[in-house]
């Protein structure tokens, strides 16, 4: 078994130009109160010529006057920057993978490559957008661009809803007994307590994101903590039996994280479910391996996730730059018509 | 060997069958008795309330794990004659019909597809307890009234697939496989259509679609006819997450909405006697949600259900001949000692909580303990008093600084006429027993405050007393007390040939280490965790600086806060949103019997006592709570973060309660 693949990822104005130079992308994203959200499609505005964008209402905003104002903000930058070269999609946090498929759709039936702009679209939304631009053979060539944050909220999201399956992504046999648990290290433990009652793994990976930067170390750690004492690791030195390990991982590096993920699963083999509570990319890696075990007929990877009702109204308050340019960081999926992602 | 006895929490169903028998407290099943009678039965209980490990004794592995261990299963001899299945509504996708866009087409239709996808896991799991129970042992067998063992499964094949409320679907199975797989088969089809691998729902299965509670039903009473399981045998279901049901948001769309919630209610309702359901709820939400799917009538406790309240099962209770808590608590603390290795001789008789613990440390005691190294300067004097009055208590400082404090403000309260120049014990304050026991508790915490230290919380039964009937907080309390000492016991905290004692020191690390765990796991739960958390750090901490700064301590009983139930009533979002906090045990709420000549029916509110460390209040309540306003309380809400529902459903006349009116 290979352990490594190369795939291409990096800046994206770096890997975008590495396709074929006649590509006509369109770009898929989500535009919200965060203004890396705007900046990440204004950077790709240079390299794309249409744009298919959503406006995702939360059910109950936490400040509806504040979000209102700022929503209103980022899109009138947008009009200003992209006119006519975007069609406006208005869903919900909750809307139906129905009418997810639908926006994906829009954008499909004008041209077989597209950039999927995770930036700002929560899980619920990218999990089975990446599904279905994966799953449909009329995409050529698709980039996953994640443009990376500063000035993260205390609290990122709230008001978690009881864990269950990601919409798109559940154990259709009802599988209860797994060898591995993967969990993406987050910020926030999201009542996921529950979840080893119902599903026994027989080992919990724990993807933790290095470097995490701060404040992230400290709120991985406790993060970690909670997660120990709901699972009952006792880090005494003594017990050698220690159901949890941890594996350091590039918080920005999807491949690497799908190739960890495969490699403790020994090609999707032996059996696991995913918990994304993790950075977007380790997320994203999660998604990618769900994907391809299904594809190559392997055991169901199902993820749970328990959905907040509420994102922080400035869930990051700036872009970042690094050394005076945006960090909009592009990780290919398709070339070509070759899947990149594959067990 | 794991030397903190309690690193594991107590979640009912993170436990395997084989732990679940060592660490299993029996104690309360007397009490929760008709879980395990025939009928249908809501058991009421925040998260520690033990309700989940109570539910875990109806599953087939938990009572064969007993029997393979030799233990006695918990469950009264006459109640055992019993089968069960179980269904985790959200883990297992039932409620994932919001995924697809078909649901605003038609709710009624949705609610009716739900209804058969529930009651096909109903059976799946089902038919998983015959399998398990079958190839059992045969004393178990005979125990629940199962007449097939694993040899003979095959034959409940034709016997359930012959039955017409199938409408055909499953056809002729000729074994347990094959009828296994076609339930199985079926369920799949739904959770491919509601993830959308399948963009329509197949065709049989609409054609084909059963009422609640039916095919289960159909299946048990088809069995006994067949004399594979006899007739007094009982059958339970326990639904699984229904409490989860109020908290999943659903689109925006106009027009009815799909109510999961009154399907089950039906099931409840039909009361045919052939199968009893388990519903596990918070007690308010299940109250407030009684709608039966298909008509405007509701469920009815004592027809429809029995009610288990563990709540008020465990609230701690002022008379201990009828406080079942401490016992309980003792039973689990016991068990945990020795499933992590202690002896059992030394578990035997006595009362371990205070062997390790000690005993409960007064007021008196634990300002000793502060050490302060100049008692006289947390005295406060004001301008006017006698020199002979302030020297008197400066004197009785350096012996005794709680009582010179609680003489400061006695003074205070009553003027500075008083003689001190008299026998120990003689000091009016000390004379006044009721005075005294009402304000020590806030004296103590003052002198803590003043002397900028930290308060002691130690002692058997303040652990117990923080607990506020919770087990799961106890439990919490004494994880974290035994990591703080395993961190300074080092090797010797793998001794278990003797009980360790635990510091006070140490306890108050870990009580104060508990106490902020729990605060920030508020913020995790689901509902409107963020605004509870936060109208909880709001009202404490106005309360708590107005007893800190209340050098008169009137008023020591305000840490906690009460309403006139008629003004709740008359406010339904501050009802809803104070029996939330009170659901999800973050606020404790209680009758209030009032002092006040109108004589009003009123609720008080307290904080969970494990927030009071944190927040640097007394746990005990006394005298009478803060008499709080709609208007303030709408106003705290409101500060939490609760605006929408407040602002927008309130009529005008009720928004003009956000006034400027703070307390």
């Amino acid at each position: 078994m290979i352990n490594f693949r190369y795939r291409a990822w990096g800046n994206a104005d770096w890997l975008l130009p590495h396709f074929n130079s006649d590509v006509d992308w369109a770009v898929v994203a989500c535009v919200g109160t965060e203004d890396r959200s705007v900046k990440s499609v204004l950077e790709l505005s240079t390299i794309a010529k249409q744009f298919f964008l959503a406006q995702i209402d939360d059910p109950v905003p936490q400040d509806p006057d504040a979000t209102e104002r700022e929503t209103n903000k980022s899109w009138s930058i947008v009009e200003e920057n992209l006119v006519g070269r975007f069609q406006k999609f208005n869903g919900e946090l909750k809307s139906s993978l129905d009418e997810v498929a639908v926006f994906v759709d829009a954008a499909i039936e004008t041209t077989s490559n597209i950039i999927l702009d995770i930036t700002s679209f929560p899980k619920r939304w990218f999990f089975p957008m990446v599904q279905q631009l994966i799953n449909d053979d009329r995409v050529k060539n698709l980039v996953v661009v994640y443009t990376q944050g500063a000035k993260y909220a205390k609290v990122i999201s709230r008001n978690p809803e009881a864990l269950r399956p990601i919409q798109g992504f559940p154990s259709f046999s009802g599988r209860s007994e797994h060898d591995f648990a993967f969990v993406g290290v987050g910020f926030h433990l999201l009542n996921f307590s529950r979840m080893f009652g119902e599903d026994k793994p027989r080992a919990l990976k724990m993807l933790f994101p290095f470097p995490p930067g701060p404040p992230g170390l400290k709120k991985n750690w406790k993060f970690v903590e909670s997660m120990e004492r709901i699972v009952g690791r006792e880090n005494d030195g003594v017990s050698k039996i220690d159901p949890i390990d941890f594996i350091q991982l590039s918080a920005l590096d999807v491949s690497q994280t799908f190739d960890a993920i495969r490699k403790v699963t020994k090609e999707g083999e032996r059996t696991s479910y995913m918990l994304p509570f993790g950075p977007k990319p380790v997320s994203l890696a999660m998604c990618l391996f769900a994907i391809a075990a299904d594809r190559a007929g392997k055991a169901e990877v199902p993820v749970y996730y328990a959905q907040p009702s509420q994102y922080a109204l400035h869930y990051t308050e700036e872009a970042l730059f690094k050394n005076g340019k945006l960090s909009c960081l592009g990780y290919a999926l398709k070339h070509e018509g070759r899947q990149l992602y594959e067990v | 060997m794991k030397s903190n006895p309690f690193f594991e929490l107590y979640v009912g169903d993170r436990f395997t069958s084989r732990e679940f028998v060592t660490i299993f407290s029996d104690y309360l099943v007397p009490h929760a008795l008709p879980i395990f009678i025939p009928g249908n039965v809501v058991v009421t209980g925040i998260q520690g309330s033990g309700k989940s490990m109570l539910l875990g004794l109806l599953q087939p592995k938990v009572r064969r794990e007993y029997d393979a261990e030799g233990l006695k299963f918990p469950v009264p001899e006459d109640r055992r004659k019993f089968l069960s299945a179980g269904v985790n509504i959200a883990h297992q996708s039932a409620i994932d019909f919001g995924l697809r866009k078909h649901i605003d087409d038609d709710p009624d239709e949705i609610e009716l597809l739900f209804a058969d996808f529930l009651n096909y896991l109903m059976v799946e799991n089902f038919l998983e307890t015959l399998h398990f129970t079958a190839n059992g042992p045969p004393n178990i067998r005979d125990e629940v009234g199962l007449q097939i063992s694993g040899d003979d499964l095959n034959g409940i094949g034709p016997v359930l697939s012959s039955l017409p409320i199938w409408e055909g679907w499953l056809g002729a199975c000729t074994s347990f496989d094959e009828i296994q797989q076609k339930v199985k088969g079926r369920i799949r089809l739904y959770r491919r259509y509601l993830h959308r691998k399948d963009r329509e729902l197949d065709f049989s299965i609409k054609d084909t679609r059963t009422h609640i509670g039916h095919p289960i039903r159909d299946c048990f009473t088809g069995l006994k006819s067949a004399g594979m399981v006899d007739e007094n045998t009982s059958l339970f279901v326990d639904i699984d997450q229904y409490e989860e049901l109020g908290n999943i948001s659903t689109r925006d769309t106009p027009g009815k909405k799909v109510d999961y919630r009154s399907v089950i209610n039906r099931a409840l309702a039909a009361r045919d006697g052939a199968v009893s359901y388990r519903i596990g709820a918070r007690g308010h939400a299940w109250r407030r949600h009684g709608r039966i799917q298909g008509t405007n009538a509701k469920l009815e406790e004592e027809r429809d259900y029995k009610y288990v309240d563990l709540d008020v099962l465990l609230k701690r209770k002022e008379d201990q001949n009828i406080d079942i808590f401490p016992g309980f608590a003792r039973d689990v603390f016991s068990r945990r000692l020795k499933f992590s290795g202690f002896r059992e001789e030394l578990l035997d008789g006595k009362d371990q909580i205070e062997s390790v613990y000690g005993p409960q440390l007064s007021a008196t005691e634990r300002v000793r303990k502060l050490n302060i190294r100049e008692p006289k300067r947390i005295l406060r004097f004001d301008p006017g008093w006698r020199d002979k009055t302030k020297k008197a208590l400066e004197d009785l400082a350096s012996r005794d600084l709680l009582s010179a404090k609680l003489g400061e403000i006695w003074i205070r309260q009553k003027g500075d006429v008083f003689d001190l120049d008299v026998p120990k014990g003689k000091l009016p304050w000390e004379a006044k027993s009721y005075w005294r026991k009402e304000r020590r508790e806030a004296a103590a915490l003052q002198i803590a405050s003043q002397s900028h230290q930290r308060p002691y919380w130690c002692g058997a039964e303040e652990i117990i007393g923080l607990s506020g009937g919770n087990i799961l907080v106890f439990l919490s309390l004494n994880q974290f007390i035994w990591d703080t000492w395993v961190q300074y016991a080092g090797e010797k905290s793998e001794v278990r040939t003797s009980l360790p004692e635990i510091t006070e020191i140490v306890q108050s690390i870990g009580v104060l280490k508990a106490s902020n765990f729990w605060i920030e796991k508020m913020g995790q739960e689901t509902g409107r965790s963020a605004e509870r958390l936060q109208f909880v750090n709001l009202v404490a901490e106005k309360l708590a600086s107005k007893l800190f700064s209340d050098d008169k301590l009137s008023n020591p009983g305000h840490t906690g806060f009460s309403l006139v139930e008629q003004e709740m009533k008359e406010y339904p979002e501050i009802l809803r949103f104070l029996e939330e906090l009170a659901d999800y045990g973050n606020m404790l709420m209680l009758d209030h019997t009032t002092k006040n000549k109108d004589r009003k029916h009123r609720k008080k509110f307290y904080f969970h006592p494990i927030f009071c460390p944190h927040f640097r209040i007394p746990y005990v309540r006394t005298k009478e709570p803060y008499y709080a306003k709609a208007s303030e309380v709408a106003s705290w809400i409101y500060d939490s973060g609760y605006k929408i529902s407040l602002t927008s459903k309130l009529s005008e006349e009720q928004k003009s309660l956000f006034s400027n009116d703070q307390l």
